[in-house]
């Protein structure tokens, strides 16, 4: 097991750094090849000339790719002294850069709106997994009944509405929809959970639903193909000429062979998601790291852009890590292969 | 400098706006209406106390006043800067209210000048104070001046004003003076503070419109101790009735009152809330939904989304409390006399005639959207001509294809000719060009497009001749406004000789003309009253050279919460006067 987990670390690192090779250099090499200044994407467009070249200098945008990685590399390590050509900021060791154009170190930002996409994900998993994998195991066992029906019909409805959908309808509905169903008379507001859990969870169910109705019809898609599939395994059709109960054969024995793709499903999806909810954080104005993208690449705001990407990058692989180990605890055959 | 944007932005943008509401106002107007506050104060209030929920979808370039360029982002500065002289304060209907006007505001008068406009004199208010409690001194004027000197620090603000009219630069526009972080000695000795009430500002060449350029949130005082340079805009010291208790970038804003504000020096502003907030919705859709329900009483941007649009003009309880106003922005395309074939007027005047209007407008948002265009300045500008037609449309506003055809006859070029489109890739700009080719192709000229980036649109693309030259550029789409309602602020920028240069000029067409000139430089002396005529003359000798064709004079859709009360619309930026905003239920 040991040999498998750093296996798995090593291989997690490596990807990483592989990641922040192709992040740096893409970021650094676009603006080249479209002969725009570098440092006006790390300071604004009404930056003077003169601050231009002092930004330049500083951060050695004549100097040789590698150099340039190696400094930014050093500085999440190190920490960095930065400047936009007149402040001289200290960016403290984990340091992803700096945003001259809202004078914070990127890495703040992006730990403020690390929570509010965490807290988005995790609530919106839970639900997906909930109804989506519970509605595909009933539908697997009630196969070709009106439940099962319906299940398919509503999960192609859900597979079918884009996010950006349902989100609108959501909002409308909720805020100005009939007088029974405007539960949120002043709009949809994010609370952080630290200052009121209550009002936290209440912002947070629409967004979730969101979320959670597109997921949940594809989990239900595929934990129903998948238990189908197991159902009719030869050792299934063993346990229940044993006479075991269905819910020991439906649930130790059927259910445990469709977890190990349902994790891994789980894990690409929160990883990617972890990395943010771009579209459901800007419909419902949620300050996640979605929108702090967004913005960061509407206002061309480089380091931003950059940190939350290599951020993002960073919780998939983490994600994946996960999802590989817990596939070792879940099936021993992989912690075993060679 | 200038607000501008692309014409297909100028449709989609939340940033300023004008409106003619000023002309036809009677005042005293109080039922609330389908652009009632167009015509008058809406629920005209003296009921105090509750909160002014302002939305947005974006936040502002900066709130530090010297680095602000946007229009609704200089509307917000009047709830906690003041200026030594403002427009008029609104919501009050006793109020008569002309296009242009000003008053007042920290001085105790407009400015006073001597004959030739170069030395003018303001004395300041007595009791006038800060956030902090400090009485605000000349001294203050002047540093908030001194900060716009340190580009490097205090950059996007409308500096370009007053660099060299206020300091000695050298031949590439380059001041002297390098603001207060790098010359600590004093500097920028034109502004001279012989006492606390007195301030003195010698100018390097005439300037009679320098009243306006005091009305910008620029010029407002700023106390040198509080001065934190480039991270002003995070905690900026009041000097109106508001102070920004609260900032998370991108997220929203909270104004608490000024406890050192007093109203007994203030004629501009009529404060009745006791707290302003503005929550920033990445979703307009949203922000149009709270709106309607009301937990928002404004957009602090502009004009409303498509959807709510439509629903508010279907719907008549909703459509009693909207307005719909002009804007300042004009649509207008640039005809570059520079380009094969359009050296020749009638060229530039066949395109003039034969432009499809109407279908510019339905591309610009229809109706309600903007107006047709026929003069260059907008009607919120003192010298707009309302009868004043240089290239009617015919009575459709589809073209005149007959005069067209004869201007292409009298051009030389009687089946027509190619030419080149410039356009950027923002709002409806395509539609636009797509419009402008069919239009023109009716006549016989092909027109083909070059598409660019907004953020380079105006600054290197048609903003550097050369380029405009080598690209064989004909038409280029603009979108413009006034920085203050005036001709200077706005018309001149754009035919001035004096300011052709090699990049970002803002004489697009190059064109410098003995008479364009000499209109120009007489109203850099002329009084006020005289200037109106003035550039009313400009407009008419520039659109006789067909070097400019507007085609639409802005409108927004905007839509306010029916317990709002002294609601009224500022003439100089089209959107409703916040700061003496009340609300009736006081909560």
């Amino acid at each position: 097991m040991l040999r498998y987990l750093l296996g798995r670390i090593a291989g997690a690192l490596t990807v990483v750094v592989v990641v922040s090779v192709v992040t740096f250099a893409i970021f650094q090499l676009a603006p080249r090849l479209t002969g725009a200044n570098m440092a006006f994407y790390y300071t604004g467009k009404s930056t003077s000339e003169a601050q231009a070249a002092a930004v330049a200098q500083k951060f050695g945008f004549d100097k040789p790719l590698p150099e340039q990685y190696w400094t930014f590399m050093s500085g999440i390590v190190a920490g960095r002294d930065l400047s936009d050509g007149v402040t001289e900021v200290r960016c403290p060791a984990p340091c992803l850069g700096y945003s001259f154009r809202q004078n914070r170190p990127v890495l703040e930002m992006i730990g403020e709106a690390f929570p509010v996409t965490l807290g988005l994900t995790l609530g919106a998993a839970v639900l997906w997994l909930l109804f989506g994998v519970a509605a595909g195991v009933l539908s697997a066992v009630r196969r070709g009944s009106v439940f099962d029906r319906l299940a398919t019909a509503v999960a192609l409805i859900g597979v079918s509405v884009p996010e950006f959908f349902t989100g609108m309808l959501l909002i409308y509905l909720l805020t100005s929809g009939p007088a029974w169903l405007r539960l949120y008379p002043d709009g949809i507001n994010y609370v952080p959970l630290t200052e009121d859990p209550v009002g936290w969870f209440a912002a947070m169910v629409p967004p979730w639903t969101c979320l959670a109705l597109l997921f949940a019809a594809l989990y239900a898609r595929l934990t129903r193909a998948t238990m189908l599939e197991t159902l009719s395994e030869d050792y299934v059709r063993t346990a229940w000429a044993k006479g075991l109960p269905p819910r020991t054969v439906v649930g130790r024995h059927g259910l445990r062979a469709v977890l190990p793709p349902i994790v891994t499903l789980v894990g690409l999806d929160v990883g990617a998601l972890l990395g943010g909810v771009v579209l459901v954080e800007t419909l419902f104005s949620f300050p996640g790291l979605g929108r702090l993208a967004y913005r960061a690449i509407t206002s061309q705001d480089l380091p931003v852009i950059m940190g939350v990407t290599i951020v993002g990058a960073l919780l998939i692989v983490c994600a994946n890590l996960i999802v590989d180990l817990l596939y070792g605890v879940l099936d021993p055959r992989v912690r075993n292969a060679r | 400098m200038r607000l501008l944007i692309s014409a297909g932005a100028v449709v989609a943008t939340l940033v300023t706006a004008g409106c003619s509401a000023s002309a036809d106002k009677d005042n005293g107007g109080d039922a609330a209406g389908f652009d009632a506050a167009r015509k008058g104060v809406v629920n005209a209030s003296d009921a105090t106390g509750g909160t002014l929920r302002l939305g947005g979808t974006s936040d502002c370039d900066s709130w530090d006043p010297a680095a602000t360029y946007n229009g609704f982002c200089w509307n917000m500065q009047r709830l906690m800067t003041r200026t030594l002289v403002a427009s008029p304060g609104y919501g009050d209907p006793a109020r008569t209210m002309k296009p242009g006007e000003l008053v007042p505001d920290l001085a105790t008068a407009l400015g006073e000048s001597n004959a030739d406009k170069t030395v003018w004199t303001y004395k300041l208010r007595p009791g006038v104070k800060f956030s902090s409690g400090a009485a605000i001194t000349s001294t203050d004027i002047k540093y908030g001046f001194q900060r716009m000197w340190a580009t490097d620090v205090i950059s996007g603000g409308p500096a370009g004003y007053f660099l060299c009219l206020l300091d000695t630069c050298d031949g590439e526009g380059n001041p002297a003076y390098q603001g207060p972080y790098k010359d600590k000695t004093g500097g920028l000795a034109r502004i001279e503070t012989p006492d606390p009430q007195t301030i003195v500002f010698k100018l390097t060449s005439s300037f009679a419109d320098f009243d306006y350029l005091m009305a910008l949130p620029a010029t407002a005082p700023v106390p040198k101790a509080a001065d934190t340079g480039g991270t002003y805009t995070r905690k900026v010291t009041a000097s109106g009735p508001f102070v920004m208790s609260e900032y998370t970038p991108g997220q929203g804003v909270t104004w608490t009152r000024n406890p050192h504000w007093s109203q007994d020096t203030d004629e501009v502003r009529r404060p009745k809330v006791d707290k302003v907030t503005l929550t920033l919705l990445s979703n307009p859709d949203d922000l149009d939904a709270r709106l309607k329900n009301g937990s928002l009483d404004l957009s602090a941007g502009g004009g409303v989304q498509p959807t709510f649009q439509s629903e508010i003009l279907n719907t008549a309880s909703l459509k009693a409390n909207a307005d719909n106003p002009v804007s300042g922005f004009v649509g207008l395309f640039a005809i570059f006399p520079t380009a094969p074939s359009l050296d020749n007027v009638h060229c530039r005047r066949a395109i003039a005639y034969a432009l499809d209007k109407r279908d510019l407008l339905v591309q610009s948002g229809g109706s309600f959207g903007g107006d047709f265009a026929a003069t260059l300045l907008p009607p919120a500008v003192p010298g707009h001509d309302t009868k004043a037609n240089a290239y009617p449309s015919g009575a459709d506003w589809t073209g005149d294809l007959d005069k067209a055809k004869h201007e292409l006859v009298e051009c030389g070029k009687p089946d027509g000719f190619d030419t080149v489109m410039a356009y950027t890739n923002s709002g409806s700009d395509p539609q636009i060009f797509a419009s402008v080719q069919a239009a023109l192709k009716r006549v016989g000229i092909t027109v083909t497009g070059k598409q660019q980036d907004e953020s380079v649109y105006y600054g290197s693309y048609i903003g550097a001749p050369a380029n405009v030259k080598q690209q064989q550029l004909g038409i280029a789409a603009i979108g413009w406004a006034p920085d203050y309602p005036s001709g200077n602020g706005f018309l001149s920028l754009l035919v001035d000789g004096a300011r052709i240069q090699d990049e970002g000029t803002t004489n697009y067409v190059s064109v410098n003309d003995d008479v364009l000139n000499g209109l120009i430089k007489r109203a850099t002396t002329a009084p006020l009253v005289e200037q109106a005529g003035i550039f009313q003359e400009l407009d008419k000798q520039t659109m006789e050279r067909a070097i400019y064709i507007p085609y639409f004079y802005q409108k927004f859709l905007l839509y306010r919460n029916p317990r709002l009360t002294n609601v009224d619309l500022r003439a100089d930026l089209g959107s409703y006067d916040l700061v003496n905003l009340g609300v009736s239920d006081g909560k």
